[in-house]
């Protein structure tokens, strides 16, 4: 027997079960974002077109390494949050369900060939 | 039965007054088209009129709104073209070849200024969203000046970055 009740359990979950957290992470990564988006344009907008060997110097820097990590991050997680909610509203059955693995699973493989590309970037400057 | 004949007579009379203008329902100016006019006469009565959406014209909030969605989603041209030049960049000279000539030919070049048009639309419709959750901009006048702040914003903001990265 659960010692909580109805109302109690209820409190804070909406239809989908997880109450507001989705809505306050967008909210959250939003503001994140927010600080991101300049520092991310002048690093990737200074390093457009330089040849191979500046463009890994530039990325295997601390600064442009972890703006464009966190951009990167913040910025696909988000994504797959802000999918989900056009998923939910357009797609039903299987096709949501088919949508969504899809979405999460392409964020992630993005987040992990840019972190794996930065890393690398950051570990050849070392070696020079 | 004093009651019932009465408010049909009450109809009857509201029936039969003469057209009454059209009464403004939006605070901008609308003035209806010669074919708005005819298509409502058409439809004179009591019942309600829904807007038809093929001559519904969206307004400012409801397209801006709608391109807030588009532009987070179309952003994803311009990220997985970045993390592939990022990847090409460590795999090896020829693979950098082909991604840094993609990003810097005319289409890669278009692909990132729209990409750049997408993120300011975005990150100023964004702050809009954060206002509303707040509680603000939210009457009508506000949330137009708010739209039209965004769409003129973006505008400048991209051609500033332009000014300042590629020219």
């Amino acid at each position: 027997m659960r010692y909580i009740t109805p109302r109690k359990a209820a409190m804070g979950l909406g239809s989908a079960h997880s109450g507001t957290s989705d809505h306050w992470a967008m909210t959250v990564s939003a503001w994140a974002l927010l600080i991101l988006t300049p520092l991310f344009l002048i690093t990737v907008g200074s390093a457009l077109g330089l040849p191979r060997d500046e463009v890994i110097a530039h990325f295997g820097r601390p600064w442009p390494g972890i703006i464009t990590a966190l951009f990167v991050v913040v910025g696909m997680v988000h994504f797959i949050k802000g999918t989900r909610i056009m998923i939910d509203d357009y797609f039903q059955h299987a096709a949501r369900k088919a949508a969504i693995i899809f979405s999460v699973i392409f964020g992630w493989a993005v987040i992990a060939a840019a972190i794996f590309a930065l890393a690398k970037m950051a570990l050849v400057s070392i070696g020079n | 039965m004093q009651v019932t004949d009465g408010k049909k007579e009450a109809r009857h009379i509201a029936n039969c007054q003469p057209e009454r203008p059209a009464k403004r329902l939006r605070r901008d100016k609308f003035e209806p088209t010669e074919e708005a006019r005819i298509m409502a006469d058409v439809n004179r009565g009591n019942r309600p009129l829904s807007p038809h959406l093929q001559v519904y014209k969206l307004p400012i909030m409801a397209v801006t709104s709608i391109l807030t969605r588009v532009t987070g989603h179309a952003l994803v041209a311009g990220i997985l073209l970045l993390v592939w030049w990022l990847v090409a960049a460590i795999s090896g000279e020829g693979a950098f070849a082909v991604a840094n000539w993609v990003m810097t030919s005319w289409l890669g070049f278009l692909i990132m200024l729209g990409s750049v048009w997408a993120l300011w639309y975005h990150t100023l419709a964004g702050i809009r969203h954060l206002f509303y959750d707040a509680g603000h901009l939210l009457e009508l006048d506000m949330a137009r000046k708010a739209s039209w702040a965004i769409v003129i914003g973006s505008g400048v903001l991209t051609l500033l970055t332009l000014l300042i990265f590629f020219i």
